[in-house]
């Protein structure tokens, strides 16, 4: 368990690096531009799943494949809140929303009480 | 089985039904302590009486020669009614740990989502929609499209509402009440009223925060009816607990000054209900050390 959240925080480090980098970037690249001391092998399989993923493009640049992001941050935000979205309306989890569901009868009177103080 | 057993739970249950009566004239932040309050005494209320039932049990079947003496005061069993009442203990118990494990689960995966990423989020896509996720330091969630259908200053409504769940831990309110009902599923009306009580009190923080009330008022129907037009969706509380009674109670002007009667009723009758349902079951742990003791 805590293994696979060290890998998906691996992830996301190694594809924070190619939305830095637009026009590409191979692995022995993203490995010196990251923070951490990782192994060239622990770069590519990071790289290789991302592409598997189809998070991430790949062409051939000499004799490594130079990857580029295909997803955005807000992209991979949106995907990470549909989740956190059906966890909470599948089990009612302690999550605080801003308002609520409306019946019919409340959304006229809603509506009333708006038309009135907008005016 | 004595009324002394259920005593304890029957008096959670009216303090229940009587905070609920009253809890539109109290102040949201009392009416969600007092309502926590009641809801985790009926837990542990609920859970004295399942244990006791489970001492019954073993003390009734007949191979374990009627050892559990001391809860024959409690309740005594023979026969068919001692199967009857283990079928039940197990249920209940069952039942209880499945729903406990469950919401404990989904309140980690919660906190986890709010412990990373942003403080506040403005998500690009998907329908309108504000929340926040607990934890530490908790995050604010709010999509383009919900900001678009506020004015600005509504927009600081939102933010001053989300911002009062984070800082004043409603996510702990919320959780427990949750967690009392799925103990004791009768004390699920109390946990939708907790959950109202915790977005009563963020509206008052937030009609404060930017200093006009019918503002406040403005930007919870705006959102509501944003939220809706996008795709309808059933409240999840009772009826009469909803967004219409939010801005109804915002538009009706600020909780006066002084102390309200209700207020001291209700915090009186919370506080003697945790006593004495603490006291009884103390009690019949006291029985319960008693018995274990003259035994060995």
């Amino acid at each position: 368990m805590a293994d696979r959240r060290a890998t998906g925080s691996l992830e996301r480090a190694v594809l924070e690096r190619l939305w830095l980098a637009p026009e590409g970037a191979t692995p022995g690249e993203v490995r010196r531009a990251l923070d951490e001391d990782l192994a060239y092998t622990t770069v590519m399989t990071i790289l290789r799943r991302l592409w598997q993923k189809g998070l991430v493009d790949r062409e051939l640049r000499g004799r490594a494949y130079a990857y580029t992001a295909k997803t955005s941050e807000a992209d991979l935000a949106a995907t990470g809140m549909h989740a956190v979205f059906t966890a909470a309306s599948d089990r009612r989890a302690a999550l605080s929303r801003f308002v609520d569901g409306l019946s019919k009868r409340d959304e006229q009177a809603l509506r009333k009480i708006l038309d009135k103080t907008d005016g | 089985m004595k009324l002394s057993l259920l005593l304890p739970l029957a008096l959670v249950l009216a303090a229940a039904g009587g905070l609920g009566l009253v809890q539109h004239r109290l102040r949201p932040r009392i009416a969600a302590w007092a309502l926590t309050g009641v809801a985790v005494a009926g837990a542990a209320a609920a859970t004295s009486v399942l244990l006791t039932m489970a001492f019954a049990f073993v003390h009734g079947v007949p191979w374990f020669g009627h050892r559990m003496l001391w809860c024959v005061h409690l309740t005594s069993t023979a026969g068919v009614a001692t199967w009857a009442l283990g079928a039940v203990t197990t249920g209940w118990s069952v039942m209880a740990v499945v729903r406990v494990r469950r919401r404990r689960s989904a309140y980690r995966a919660l906190r986890a989502a709010g412990a990373q990423g942003p403080e506040v989020e403005i998500v690009a896509k998907g329908a309108p929609t504000a929340f926040s996720l607990p934890g530490r330091p908790g995050r604010i969630v709010v999509s383009e499209s919900m900001l678009a259908c506020l004015p600005r200053a509504e927009q600081a409504v939102l933010f001053a509402h989300e911002l009062s769940h984070l800082s004043h831990r409603h996510d702990r309110f919320i959780h427990a009440a949750d967690l009392a009902s799925d103990v004791f599923p009768l004390l699920a009306p109390l946990a939708s009223r907790v959950r109202y009580a915790t977005e009563r009190w963020a509206d008052e923080d937030a009609a404060e925060a930017v200093g006009d009330r019918a503002i406040a008022a403005r930007a919870v129907a705006r959102a509501a009816l944003a939220q809706n037009d996008a795709g309808p969706r059933l409240g999840l509380g009772l009826a009469g607990l909803g967004v219409l009674q939010r801005v109804e109670a915002l538009m009706a002007g600020p909780p006066s000054g002084r102390i309200p009667a209700a207020t001291l009723v209700a915090t009186a009758t919370s506080a003697i209900v945790v006593a004495a349902s603490s006291t009884l079951q103390l009690h019949h742990l006291a029985m319960v050390a008693q018995h274990v003791c003259r035994m060995s």
